[in-house]
């Protein structure tokens, strides 16, 4: 992912570093500065899994990085990230098939830690190329349909990319920036706001802009007025989420995402 | 700039806990870990790690722990950041007065951080 995002921005920014998190730091100076510096913040990584223990049939048993909702994870193609390439697997939790199981086992939702990998090879294969720390991830195709783009991890590679294009478009208008602009490229967001901090350490900036996915929660069975933001009205400007509140005078101001 | 987080890791080899969630299991070796409940360990330093237990042939087992933390987490985070790993041992009957660490386990743990000491 960093490698894409270092692709993508060559010759955007005047420096680029990776810090000691594996974040990003792209920065643009201002020729005439009339403020600290604007610091845009988007995560690349996205949930997913490490491998915590490989069985004695062969099956990956998982801890996961980020905040999966069990409910989701049933029959799930998924890819194990391993030294000697990647692995195709299904993901599936512990327990008995749709024909011999009672109403009431198909009724409970396993926990995440419930669920196995089946990689569809023999034991000692598998034992040969899994080790316990190596990634999982989710393995589904991106789909363009007529009104929406549909995929894994638009939380928030859509960030990235939503900073990536803004910064693309006023490439010619670097001049008039009145501070520099600081864009991160953040790493283990999903598992607390990690690499945000250091690069917030790193930078000192005075406006802070958080750029992440927001709910579209329009959808059925969720209330009008639990819908958070709606498909099509527009960009999602934050104005309260369960870790920041937009304030008027100092210090972080905007969260933007959609 | 590389941080290392030295603690206990949790040893369920016990009865009543399936394999997959013993965490570490006694006399494997030194637990290296992967990801705990406050810290993802550098992935550059955790292969490095575990080159160089694997050169020196010190027993070494990778470990994932799903909830406690060590003092790692707050390295890693503090100012702008430091590459961070954890090593430790698996400790059986945590937070009592019968915690017990194998001792194979013992002496591969400090073989392991003199040798990164040197190393890193």
């Amino acid at each position: 992912m960093r490698a894409l995002v270092q692709k993508e921005t060559k010759g955007l920014f005047d420096s680029v570093t990776v810090d000691p998190m594996g974040s990003l730091l792209c920065t643009i100076k201002a020729r005439k500065r009339s403020g600290g510096p604007i610091l845009v913040a988007a995560h690349m990584d996205e949930i997913g899994f490490y491998v915590r223990h490989v069985d004695e049939q062969g099956f990956l048993w998982l801890n996961p990085a980020g905040g999966f909702d069990a409910r989701n994870l049933f029959s799930r193609r998924v890819l194990v990230i391993t030294e000697k390439g990647d692995l195709k697997g299904v993901l599936n939790p512990g327990g008995k098939p749709i024909h011999i199981s009672s109403e009431a086992e198909r009724s409970k939702v396993p926990g995440t830690e419930e669920f196995f990998i089946d990689l569809g090879r023999e034991v000692g294969d598998v034992k040969s190329r899994v080790q316990v720390g190596d990634y999982v991830v989710m393995d589904e195709p991106f789909l363009d349909l007529p009104t929406a783009v549909i995929s894994k991890a638009l939380d928030n590679r859509f960030a990235c990319f939503m900073a990536i294009e803004a910064i693309r478009a006023i490439a010619k208008r670097r001049g008039q920036l009145s501070r520099d602009v600081v864009v991160a490229f953040t790493t283990q967001e999903e598992v607390g706001l990690r690499g945000a901090m250091t690069a917030a350490n790193a930078v000192g900036a005075e406006i802070g802009i958080g750029l992440d996915v927001n709910l579209a929660c329009d959808t059925p069975g969720v209330p009008d007025s639990q819908r958070v933001t709606k498909h099509g009205l527009g960009a999602a400007v934050m104005v309260q989420d369960g870790s920041n509140r937009a304030g008027r005078e100092s210090g972080v101001r905007y969260t933007w995402g959609t | 700039m590389a941080a290392i987080g030295l603690d206990v890791n949790l040893a369920c080899d016990t009865p009543g806990v399936p394999d997959s969630q013993r965490v570490t299991k006694h006399g494997l070796g030194a637990a290296v870990m992967v990801q705990d409940g406050s810290m993802i360990s550098d992935y550059g330093l955790l292969t490095e790690v575990c080159a160089i237990a694997k050169r020196k042939k010190i027993p070494h087992q990778r470990a994932i722990l799903p909830r406690g933390g060590q003092d790692g987490a707050a390295i890693q985070r503090s100012g702008k950041g430091s590459r961070c790993i954890a090593i430790g041992a698996g400790t059986r009957y945590i937070h009592t007065v019968t915690e017990s660490i194998n001792k194979k386990d013992l002496k591969a743990a400090i073989d392991l951080l003199a040798e990164c000491l040197v190393t890193l």
